[in-house]
């Protein structure tokens, strides 16, 4: 994939294909002069006896050996590479077993669960390339042709574990704080409202400390003494606190408010732009759904932390600080008892938040649950009812309503018993104050009005402890949130433009896969060993099973995926080497399933070309037959086609699909199995609009109905992702393979359908 | 189908006129060719572009050809052509927002056009639809279509009517 690193990538590749050997197989291994020849060892799960326990797996001196340490020192295999005619890995339940071919005869080499399966994927390709002769390959554990699988093996510098290959850092070793510390630096941008809000809160808090001592004040010094006009001062004071504690607070709501709306505005623009940057592979490994609600949801969670969270933290912890300094200054013993119920606060929170944490979370499920049944048979009804299934589904719901009825009562059980057992050791402690600080009263060493503030005190002080005492579980959920973001950004696309990527030219549409493979990142072999010439202007068939690779060489095309060897090139430039931009621009796609963007016709068919002279429009409108349809719309070009294009039928989303590819005229054409989901009458306008739009063009043609190929210059058979028959059609029927076998079933079937 | 031509031909508006003729049909008559009788005319884009591409199709509805921009005609032509079109699309501008009120879901409004004064129910709010920056384009529950062509010139409380349902 990228050619950095050579020596560091292969050291860390040697230690993943490369297990330590049981002294006994060495032993084995010296005996047989091959101890220091041994270039890779895996160890399978399973042994012969089908338990679990260890095989091994060692590649030396270009013969492979298994090994069952555990009872026999000498080889259970031991065959030459040479002799080996195909390797393939055969899936069962639950285990995989690794075979060989080898003189006409299938060999067990090795069982394995899923765990070993990425290093077995990774030998097979490593044994693949050497039957090819690149030995290299295999002497050195890494080369160009197993780019992908080095990627596999790069390993955190720290705890050494393998970093995912779609990420840039370990996601164990980025840890909480440095997730947090990350997070705060969006607020960086926002650097000055964030300051502006953060002093409204300090005044705020501030503001708050104020009329518990005016209290006193007033008790002491005003009542006590009947100082009237040391009476309005306070009271006009208390008031112009009041009013500026509420326009601090206005102010305060209004800064974070705004703050927050940059912030996510930010979040989601970024993360926005980077899915659009990430190759496809990150689509197939993300649903729509969870990517979603990254960008929605997570950024949200996220922003609120940045903005009240953080602020609420300062708060509470100033407010802390603040009281337990005048607590400690007005009396101290008087300081000690409202501290005394703390610890208790403290735990009690830790515990109660620890507990219904658990329980808020199961309820959400049971109301998932619920929303699923919903989900499943309101659309569903039709069956529901043809199989008089009301009663299942009646108490199919019942069960789940009484589920989440249970949970949602032991909540409030719960919250019911937690809070004003909270609230009750609370009072405790202020209880402790008016006991203590009555006495002390009494006996003359404290006054009233001091009493009264300590009391306003110790309330305003239990609170912040008791939302500091639930700060892990804060911080918890907001750096999960953010973990989620950060991942997203830290995904690097696997298909990138070089550095030295250059602008193609004009094509002449030549396409050359030479020798190529490719298996998605899970490891399956999709493609093998293809090799394939298409000229400029030919049409090509693709025809095979459901699942033979058909699509997946047409995304190759497209560079969707880097082939995972060898190369393929159009007009002699090797993809990797050319800008994608430049590529994609000179290749159209008609897929079986059109899709249109929410906006009108016109804007459909120009899609990525914008600005296209509205003659141009209509002209490729017309070759791909919806003119007249469109003209016959009130609304003509400018009909609003709705989400995903709705209000079209198949066939006229595939006709503005392909009026889309006309327009773009590019030298290359991908249809994949552009007619199948569109009845018979349609197909016939479809088939005359792609037969205009693969005019001068080269064309790649996936169908299932094979009866579209006819006009093709050449008919690819593909099957379990190996070209197994090549010609023309009648060649093809001629040579009575799967091509004349799948047509005869088609023909077949067709007469069937005319009975 | 195949027979049908594929390349759209662009009536040159310098060489041609357009007329009524004594039965109220619409005429055109192109110099050097022989005259149609219209049957239809079509906007390619009525709505963003009413008064450009205009498709001719003759007495057996068959396209003629397409006119650029109407204003390239001679005036009479462009009077009898605009008046035409101006018919065929009836899409009323509305100048003056009095009332939306919701009921049940839809949304009632009364409102003042360049046609006259219009009361019209909308059934979905998704028909009320910013198509530009500044333009409005509403459908009602009976199809029919309102424009608002700079909903920013409205006076000020059409704009907080209509603010509240976009």
């Amino acid at each position: 994939m990228q050619d950095s690193d050579d020596g560091e990538s292969s050291s860390s590749s040697d230690s993943y294909l490369k297990e330590d050997l049981p002294s006994t197989v060495e032993a084995s291994l010296e005996k047989l002069g091959l101890k220091n020849k041994v270039s890779m060892v895996i160890s399978g799960d399973i042994t012969p006896k089908n338990t679990f326990g260890k095989t091994l797996l060692v590649v030396a001196d270009k013969r492979l050996l298994t090994f069952y340490p555990e009872e026999q020192n000498d080889p259970l295999v031991n065959i030459s590479l040479d002799e080996i005619e195909n390797i393939e890995t055969r899936k069962y339940v639950g285990n995989s077993s690794l075979l060989v071919r080898s003189n006409g005869r299938n060999i067990e080499v090795l069982r394995f669960t899923s765990i070993v399966r990425p290093k077995i994927e990774s030998l097979i390709r490593k044994l693949e390339s050497y039957s090819l002769g690149l030995q290299s390959a295999i002497v050195r554990g890494n080369s160009h042709a197993v780019g992908m699988f080095q990627e596999e093996q790069r390993r955190c510098p720290k705890c050494g574990r393998v970093i995912p290959p779609w990420l840039s850092n370990c996601p164990v070793c980025m840890s909480k704080r440095k997730v947090i510390s990350r997070l705060l630096g969006y607020n960086r941008p926002h650097i000055r409202l964030a300051a502006a809000g953060f002093l409204l809160a300090v005044l705020f808090t501030f503001l708050n400390l104020l009329p518990p001592y005016l209290m006193k004040i007033l008790i002491d010094d005003a009542i006590m003494s009947g100082n009237i006009s040391l009476l309005i001062w306070l009271v006009t004071t208390l008031v112009a606190v009041y009013l500026l504690r509420a326009l601090s607070t206005s102010g305060r709501s209004y800064l974070l408010g705004k703050l927050g709306q940059k912030i996510i505005v930010d979040l989601r623009r970024k993360l926005y732009e980077h899915l659009q940057v990430l190759s496809l592979s990150f689509y197939d490994k993300n649903e729509t759904g969870r990517i979603m609600s990254r960008v929605m949801s997570d950024t949200e969670r996220v922003q609120y932390f940045l903005t009240w969270g953080v602020q609420q933290l300062f708060m509470d912890v100033m407010v802390v600080a603040f009281i337990s300094v005048i607590l400690f200054t007005l009396n101290w013993q008087l300081a000690l008892i409202v501290l005394t119920p703390t610890p208790v606060l403290i735990l009690g929170m830790k515990l109660f938040s620890r507990k219904i944490h658990g329980i808020y979370h199961k309820a959400w499920r049971k109301w998932a649950d619920l929303s699923a049944i919903l989900a499943d048979t309101v659309p569903g009804v039709t069956v529901v009812k043809a199989f008089s299934q009301e009663d299942r589904e009646i108490s199919k719901f019942r069960n789940k309503t009484s589920e989440l009825y249970e949970v949602n009562v032991k909540i409030s059980f719960l919250e019911g018993l937690f809070f004003p057992l909270v609230g009750f050791v609370m009072t405790l402690g202020a209880v402790g104050v008016w006991w203590f600080g009555g006495r002390q009263i009494l006996s003359g060493t404290l006054t009233l009005g001091v009493l009264t503030a300590f009391i306003s005190y110790t309330w305003q002080f239990y609170e912040p402890i008791g939302r500091l005492s639930n700060l892990t579980s804060i911080l918890l959920r907001a750096s999960t949130s953010a973990e989620r973001i950060f991942e997203v950004f830290d995904t690097r696309p696997d298909v990138r433009d070089s550095s030295k990527a250059i602008e193609l030219p004009q094509l002449q549409g030549r396409i050359r896969f030479e020798d190529v493979s490719f298996a998605y990142e899970t490891g399956e072999t999709v493609l093998k060993n293809i090799n394939l010439e298409i000229l400029p202007g030919q049409r090509i068939g693709l025809v095979g099973p459901s699942g033979a690779g058909k699509t997946t060489l047409a995304k190759l095309i497209l560079r969707f995926y880097d082939p995972t060897s060898s190369k393929i090139t159009i007009d002699g430039y090797d993809l990797r080497e050319v800008k994608q931009e430049s590529l994609r621009r000179q290749i159209g796609i008609v897929l079986q399933e059109p899709f249109l963007f929410k906006g009108s016709i016109a804007e459909n068919i120009a899609y990525g070309q914008e600005g296209a002279p509205p003659e141009k429009i209509i002209e490729a409108a017309k070759a791909a037959n919806i003119h007249d349809f469109v003209l016959s719309l009130p609304e003509g070009y400018d009909t609003d086609v709705g989400e995903r294009g709705h209000r079209l039928s198949g066939g006229e989303k595939q006709r503005v699909s392909i009026a889309r590819a006309l327009l773009k005229d590019p030298r290359i054409l991908i249809l994949d199995e552009a007619t199948s989901s569109v009845d018979t009458e349609t197909e016939s306008l479809i088939q005359e609009a792609l037969d205009r739009l693969m005019k001068n063009r080269t064309s790649i043609i996936i169908a299932h109905r094979l009866s579209t190929l006819k006009n093709a210059d050449k008919i690819v058979v593909i099957d379990h992702g190996e070209i197994v028959e090549e010609g023309p059609h009648e060649n093809l029927i001629q040579r009575g393979g799967l091509y004349a076998r799948l047509c005869r079933m088609q023909a077949a079937l067709t007469v069937v359908a005319a009975r | 189908m195949s027979t049908k031509s594929l390349t759209t031909r662009i009536l040159e508006p310098n060489v041609m006129s357009i007329f009524k003729d004594e039965s109220g049909d619409l005429r055109l008559r192109i110099k050097g060719e022989s005259e149609h009788r219209i049957q239809r005319i079509l906007r390619v884009f009525p709505i963003t572009m009413p008064w450009n591409y205009i498709v001719f199709k003759d007495a057996e509805d068959k396209e003629i050809g397409v006119l650029r921009n109407v204003n390239e005609l001679d005036s009479e032509s462009a009077r009898v052509l605009k008046e035409e079109l101006e018919k065929i699309y009836f899409i009323p501008r509305i100048t003056k927002i009095y009332d939306i009120k919701e009921e049940f879901g839809v949304l009632v409004w009364k409102t003042e056009t360049d046609k006259g004064p219009r009361r019209f129910d909308v059934i979905n709010r998704r028909e009320v639809k910013k198509i530009s920056r500044d333009r409005i384009l509403i459908k009602d529950g009976d199809g029919n279509l309102y424009d608002i062509p700079d909903f920013r010139k409205l006076d000020q409380r059409s704009l907080i009517l209509l603010d509240s349902v976009i």
